[in-house]
């Protein structure tokens, strides 16, 4: 029997009085094979819910008053679930019942119910799965993660052949990078290989395929220039081409310049400029100046060739030549000649060199 | 006599000329304490004894 509203002076018969005893002894039900929505007269009564499906009870406001209670029973195998509609529903535990689980909605007021779902029953055993350990069937059993199969957050461990994918580093620690300002680059096969920090100065490069330190091709080389300070190199033989003595540098970057012989250690080509002071004590025809390449003359650069009566007895040839250098065994030097009387060189004669491109 | 002379010494003919300067005979010097020195002998005539080609 639904809840029945009384009023004052109504007399209470012995059917009303049976139908009530029959309600605590034998609840009205209403059976249910669908989803439900509560009504008012629902009040007091047993919903049943038979569906082989899922279903829902829904629970709306304004329709019960506080302290009214009814009991929901679900006996069909699929899970019927008590479902807030405009009312609110508060649970300690599950609102959904089982094949063959109870509840009771208490409602607090028009608006809000309490759900005393079924006793989900007690726990006789936890069994510790894969990554899991411990467990037991009696009293308080414990469980911990087995560092041997699974991953945990502070434990320190090694892990093999894990794909992480889109994986945040915080200042991760490789144990290949030995060395400060160590390198990793892609092998192609998925793996890293390590490049160990160049030196000074390198630049990074290509060679093989793979990234390299290498030495900058840069934009500066050997520089020198060279005189005979204030020696006159005498005792030259007329006729010969001889090598003139440049005894003094007036500077030599990269320490290539020695015994009047500039050897760069820097592959390239260089700008040489040369003048060669050349002095006759008598009248001379010829006057020449050459730059050697490695022993030999590759180019006479300054000449004068004038009659034999009209000749100075001083002479001054300058000139420039670009030439390619090895970097290792390519040496220069200035060679000059004078082709009659007692000859020597003067202390204008000048060799510089500069590297101006690889 | 200097190595110039005595070539001009065996061929007169060659005094005044290029050859010293044109490369048919290139003498040289490298100021390494050797001395002077035939470093080319292209002349026509062979070079005069006592004479050697190079250092």
């Amino acid at each position: 029997m639904a809840k029945q509203s009384f009023t004052t002076g109504q007399i209470l018969t012995a059917a009303q009085m049976t139908t009530l005893q029959a309600n605590d002894y034998n609840q009205t039900v209403s059976a249910k094979v669908a989803s439900y929505t509560l009504v008012a007269t629902d009040a007091g009564t047993r919903i049943t819910m038979s569906n082989a499906s899922p279903t829902t009870i829904t629970v709306n406001t304004a329709l019960f008053t506080a302290g009214d209670t009814l009991t929901i029973t679900n006996i069909g195998a699929g899970v019927c679930t008590i479902t807030a509609g405009t009312a609110t529903v508060s649970t300690g535990g599950s609102l959904a019942l089982a094949q063959y689980d109870s509840g009771t909605l208490y409602f607090s007021s028009t608006s809000a119910a309490i759900w005393n779902g079924a006793n989900p029953g007690d726990i006789t055993g936890v069994t510790a799965g894969t990554g899991i350990s411990g467990g037991g069937t009696s009293g308080t059993v414990t469980v911990s993660i087995d560092t041997s199969v699974t991953v945990d957050k502070t434990t320190a461990q090694t892990l093999t052949n894990k794909t992480l994918t889109s994986p945040a580093l915080t200042t991760p620690t490789i144990s290949t990078l030995t060395t400060n300002g160590d390198l990793l680059y892609g092998t192609g096969s998925g793996a890293l290989s390590r490049l160990g920090i160049g030196s000074t100065s390198q630049v990074l490069t290509v060679t093989g395929g793979v990234p390299v330190w290498a030495t900058a091709s840069g934009s500066s080389g050997p520089a020198f220039r060279a005189t005979p300070g204030i020696t006159i190199q005498t005792g030259v033989t007329a006729g010969v081409f001889t090598k003139v003595t440049l005894g003094t540098e007036t500077f030599d970057t990269d320490s290539n310049f020695a015994s009047s012989r500039f050897t760069p250690t820097k592959a390239g080509y260089y700008q040489f400029n040369m003048t060669a002071d050349m002095i006759s004590t008598t009248l001379a025809n010829q006057y020449m100046a050459r730059l050697y390449i490695n022993g030999a003359a590759v180019n006479i650069f300054a000449c004068y060739e004038g009659a034999t009566t009209s000749a100075d007895g001083q002479w001054i040839g300058s000139g420039s030549e670009v030439y390619y250098m090895n970097g290792t065994t390519d040496y220069a030097e200035l060679y000059a000649y004078v082709g009659g009387g007692t000859v020597s060189f003067g202390v204008q004669s000048r060799f510089s060199g500069v590297w101006i491109r690889s | 006599m200097t190595l110039y002379e005595t070539i001009l010494a065996a061929y007169p003919e060659l005094k005044g000329t290029k050859s010293f300067m044109d490369g048919t005979i290139t003498l040289q010097n490298d100021s390494d304490g050797a001395g002077d020195y035939i470093l080319v002998w292209e002349y026509s005539q062979p070079i005069p004894d006592g004479l050697k080609l190079g250092k």
